[in-house]
């Protein structure tokens, strides 16, 4: 198992009030799966893939990526496993308004050791050719339209080649003809370079054409 | 709720520091202002120092008797100016010279005793020593409107000129108490020079620099003796329509050969206002520093408040959205945003109030005479803090709020 | 990627926050660099004194006589002969009148000109590092003192030019004060923030030294001294030497009931500027950086408010560099450099204006020894104003600046749970 989520818990604590966003998780991710995540709004979706991500700790539970346990790691070794492993792509696409596509897109190449300046250009340059942008490199993320922008993230999450892209809802915010070239992209990379992708969607044709479909409710997986 | 609460104490904290801050900065504008705004106690527009050379002075046996002969001849010519309203030489009465004389007024019947205190307990007055005419010069009236020219007749008859804030000290540097000068006329005493005077009249005190402690310092003036005629100065004043301008030209350029008498010659004329600049050059500057200095401050303050009463009022756009959405008018909104701010700059007052008591009774404020720190002092400082911060905060709350209710409701909650 | 580029871009998104931070820190800058010129003008070197560092200053001196007074005045030249002479790790001592007095001078068919005059012997040269235009220094040995129209005397550029029209006239003659005197040189002008050096008319003085001094007439007079150390590590060995001998001359005045209170005298420049008369020690003031640490405080807390407003927009942009495996540290240290270009940009037109400022309206701030007879605006030199330290320091103010103002919010930024930034949510 590339991913492997055990007994996972996630309560969120007010003083007041206590919120179970995830009860008893378990989940084995396999090398090379293209998984949906599928759920109401408020089912802990997200919250799942913020864990799987590394970005939030859950209660009580391990969580295992590629054979390393994370939970007993610091928050700069979590840091360089993202960088590592893990590429993100978000519903919002979350482009860094003031830097262009290129630099966009060189980003986790900044916080990884070892990679010059023109090592990291080349790389982005070649992502960006992948995805069908490199005649835009210059634009910055105002003069793009939606699709094009969330092909820019998928190059930055894809640029450090890691294994496991994360995407929440990558078609949340396009219409029905760019969404589907994102999916083609995605399924693309899942196909031709192996990589292990989970994804969290409320499309449910969308939810279908991947390998497995996971489905919450109020925080519990759903058989 | 806490962090609302958390938010408000941070607030609240800021609010504090702002105004205790604020409060020493209006004070020391407003001492500023009241400092520059003094009466002197004499008029020294148009009146100028005549400066004059002897040449050879210096090896004379007896430099006073030349100096009283070519310097009188040099008064009387310039007093017969069709331009010139009077004429007086003075030993240590050039307003704004930094030099002086301090001596006390000595009991003929004990000349160990001052005023009738004894010579130790200090009673310690500047002296200047003029002839007739000083008064006229600056202008100085007596206390019970006395014309100049009555004062310079004391003077002429030889008599003494004292101030009305004569003080004296029980020993040095202790406590003082008023002397009623008032019942000294009419008495005669020696001068620290040895020369016996009557005293003829009491003007008001006068101020020698625009930082000087209000009236501290007491003068007597008497006539100007033989002995110091080689130091004296010159001083003249022009008629109201008289022209500075020809007249400086008359003194500096070729006409000042009319003036050269003897070995005695003109080398310039000089304002008094002039020679006040330059003598309260270093002191100016200082306080010019310090006046830049708190004026930032002041601006950095100002925007501190502007910003963090702004950025809050914009964080609650949302709210101002559901407001209005819920049927609020502008008005209620407005209301409510700015009497909120307003309760917590009053809450922060009260506190502030009193460190503001505590600063100007350890006398840490800017020295004018110390005993000075009043509480029409403290609440004029107080009050003009309080108008101040009540704009920063209404201007940081209404404006975004304004902005807030100009935008659709539907926009602002898209959002969140 | 270029962050300057990127620095701009982020300002360009909010211009009015950004401009706001510019200029405060522009103006923060200027204050206290005009402030910092404004105290080191009073002992940074500068010519003609351009020893100052290695200068000792003896300004006068304290006594109480017979009858218990306390009388303050300057010295005799023979007091500070006896004090100063003869100490080893003193390369030159000059004696010069302490105060400068006003007098005229002209020549045949031109207006006087009034003008400053102090008298001085012949190590005032030495000790001072003029430029001669023209002539040379006087020595007291060659001057005739029975024909003192032969008697040389300094004088200034700016002297010269009035007279002359010219400053290359050594050995013309001109008039000081109606009497005849030879222009034995002609100097660059010196600035009136020059406490010891400046002067516009400069002439040797007659003194024959009589012997110890003796009472209190002996020990007064009108004249300050000035002591060029060799090296400014001989400074402590010279002070104790002449502390010896006040002591000296205070157990020969005992049986007169005299005594002397040297305050810890002679001074360094720098202790001389703070006194305030003859009758106080000089000022050590512990609490000097109080007013530069208010001066940065204050605008560094705005600064850092509106930093956090411009991070408060740039939350989301801060959650995905996290999320991408950026640490904390690195994202404390983006943040900081992007604010430090802001800084560099303000503190330079900070300095620049500072510069400006100060060199055309010098006399707003600073004033010369306030000779009332004759009162002379100050000019500054270039050598305080555009100097390394001056440099330095603008810089370590600008560092400071952007800790204070950038550091606490930048380090904020960084911890803020990157789920929650990414979210937009704010706890």
């Amino acid at each position: 198992m590339l991913i492997q989520l055990k007994e996972i818990n996630k309560v969120y604590r007010t003083r007041e009030i206590e919120t179970v966003a995830l009860e008893n998780v378990n989940i084995g991710i396999e090398k090379g799966e293209f998984v949906s995540i599928m759920g109401p709004s408020g089912c802990g979706k997200s919250t799942l893939l913020n864990i799987i991500g590394l970005l939030d700790k859950p209660t009580s539970g391990t969580v295992e990526l590629d054979g390393a346990i994370t939970g007993s790691l610091s928050d700069n070794e979590l840091a360089a496993m993202r960088n590592r492993k893990l590429g993100f792509v978000f519903q919002s696409f979350h482009l860094i308004p003031t830097l262009n596509v290129i630099d966009n897109v060189e980003l986790p190449l900044l916080y990884r050791k070892g990679v010059s300046g023109s090592e990291r250009r080349r790389l982005a340059r070649e992502v960006l050719e992948k995805v069908g942008l490199s005649h835009r490199m210059r634009h910055m993320p105002g003069q793009l339209s939606g699709g094009q922008s969330q092909r820019v993230a998928i190059a930055r999450a894809i640029v450090g080649s890691p294994e496991i892209i994360l995407a929440d809802e990558p078609t949340g915010n396009l219409d029905s003809k760019m969404g589907a070239e994102v999916m083609e992209i995605l399924h693309g990379l899942n196909r031709t370079d192996g990589k292990t992708i989970v994804m969290v969607t409320h499309n449910e044709e969308q939810a279908r054409q991947t390998d497995r479909i996971i489905r919450f409710f109020d925080g519990r997986q759903v058989l | 709720m806490s962090t609302e609460w958390r938010a408000n104490m941070w607030l609240l904290v800021e609010l504090l520091v702002v105004s205790v801050v604020l409060w020493y900065i209006n004070d020391f504008m407003y001492i500023r202002t009241v400092q520059a705004s003094q009466d002197y106690g004499f008029d020294y527009e148009r009146v100028y120092r005549v400066n004059y050379r002897i040449a050879g002075i210096d090896d004379e046996a007896d430099p006073d008797s030349v100096c009283n002969h070519l310097v009188g001849e040099l008064e009387r010519r310039l007093a017969g100016r069709p331009d010139i309203e009077a004429v007086s030489r003075t030993a240590y009465a050039t307003p704004f010279e930094t030099s002086g004389y301090n001596a006390g007024l000595f009991n003929p019947e004990d000349t160990t005793a001052c005023l009738g205190f004894s010579y130790s307990t200090g009673v310690s007055m500047r002296y200047g020593f003029v002839t007739p005419g000083y008064f006229s010069v600056l202008r100085i009236s007596g206390i019970n409107g006395e014309s100049p020219a009555r004062l310079d007749s004391v003077i002429a008859a030889g008599g003494a000129v004292l101030s009305d804030n004569v003080v004296y000290h029980e020993a040095p540097g202790m406590k003082s108490g008023k002397v009623d000068v008032h019942s000294l006329i009419g008495k005669r005493y020696y001068t620290g020079e040895g020369a016996l005077v009557t005293v003829g009249a009491v003007m008001k005190s006068q101020l020698r620099t625009m930082y000087e402690s209000v009236r501290k310092s007491s003068q007597v003036y008497v006539p100007l003796g033989r002995d110091m005629m080689s130091s004296a100065d010159l001083l003249v004043r022009l008629k109201d329509n008289a022209s500075e301008a020809d007249f400086i030209e008359a003194l500096n350029g070729k006409g000042s050969g009319d003036y050269s008498i003897g070995r005695l010659y003109l080398c310039g004329v000089q304002p008094l206002s002039a020679i006040k600049s330059a003598s309260a050059a270093e002191v100016d500057r200082t306080m010019r520093l310090s006046v830049l200095a708190m004026s930032f401050l002041m601006v950095n303050v100002f925007l501190g408040l502007l910003g963090a009463f702004w950025f809050r009022t914009q964080r609650r756009s949302g709210e101002i959205a559901i407001r209005m959405v819920g049927g609020a008018t502008s008005r209620d909104i407005i209301c409510r945003v700015i009497s909120e701010a307003w309760i917590l700059l009053l809450v922060a007052t009260i506190p502030a109030l009193g460190i503001d008591w505590l600063i100007g009774k350890a006398d840490l404020l800017i020295s004018w005479e110390r005993s000075h720190f009043s509480l029409g002092r403290f609440w004029i400082a107080a009050v003009i803090t309080f108008v101040e911060m009540t704009v920063m905060v209404v201007l940081g709350t209404f404006i975004p709020a304004y902005r807030a209710m100009k935008t659709k409701p539907s926009v602002v909650l898209q959002a969140e | 990627m270029n962050i300057i580029k990127h620095t701009f871009r982020e300002l360009g998104r909010q211009p009015i926050v950004g401009t706001v931070s510019v200029i405060g820190t522009a103006f923060t800058i200027f204050l206290i660099m005009t402030m910092v010129v404004i105290d080191r003008v009073k002992f940074a070197d500068f010519a003609p004194e351009s020893n100052r560092s290695r200068m000792l200053v003896a300004t006068g001196v304290n006594i109480y006589d017979e009858e218990g007074r306390n009388r303050s005045t300057l010295y005799s030249p023979g007091f500070l002969e006896e004090l100063y002479s003869g100490i080893d790790g003193i390369e030159a001592f000059t004696i010069f009148s302490g105060t400068p007095t006003s007098t005229d001078v002209s020549v045949p068919g031109k207006a006087p000109m009034n003008v400053n005059k102090i008298w001085t012997d012949d190590d005032y040269w030495r000790v001072f590092d003029f430029e001669f235009l023209s002539g040379k220094p006087y020595r007291i040995k060659e001057v005739t003192w029975d024909d003192l129209e032969s008697c040389p005397v300094i004088i200034t550029e700016s002297v010269a030019r009035h007279l002359f029209g010219s400053t290359d006239v050594a050995g013309r003659t001109i008039l000081v004060g109606r009497a005849p005197r030879r222009v034995g040189g002609v100097v660059r002008d010196v600035s009136p923030l020059a406490s010891y050096a400046y002067a516009q008319l400069w002439a040797p003085f007659r003194y024959e030294r009589k012997g110890p001094v003796m009472g209190y007439d002996d020990a007064f007079g009108q004249n300050k001294g000035v002591a060029l150390a060799r090296d400014k590590s001989d400074i402590p060995a010279i002070r104790r030497e002449v502390e010896k001998r006040y002591e000296a001359v205070n157990r020969r005045f005992k049986p007169m009931n005299l005594e002397l209170l040297p305050h810890g005298q002679p001074y360094t420049v720098k202790q001389a500027s703070t006194i305030r008369g003859t009758n106080s020690d000089p000022y050590d003031d512990a609490l000097w950086w109080v007013p530069y640490v208010v001066l940065l405080l204050v605008p560094a807390i705005n600064l850092s408010s509106m930093t956090n407003s411009l991070l408060r927009r740039r939350r989301t942009e801060i959650g995905v560099r996290r999320a991408f495996g950026a640490t904390r540290a690195s994202v404390t240290l983006g943040i900081f450099n992007e604010n430090l270009v802001v800084t560099i940009i303000g503190a330079a037109i900070g300095l620049l204006v500072s510069w400006l400022f100060i060199w055309l309206w010098v006399g707003y701030f600073v004033s010369s020894n306030s000779w009332e007879r004759l009162y002379v605006e100050p000019s500054i030199s270039p050598q305080v104003l555009f100097s390394w330290a001056t440099f330095g320091i603008a810089a370590g103010c600008s560092l400071v600046l952007n800790f204070l103002s950038a550091g606490l919010p930048s380090w904020l930024a960084a911890r803020r749970d990157p789920v929650d930034a990414l979210s937009g949510h704010e706890k």
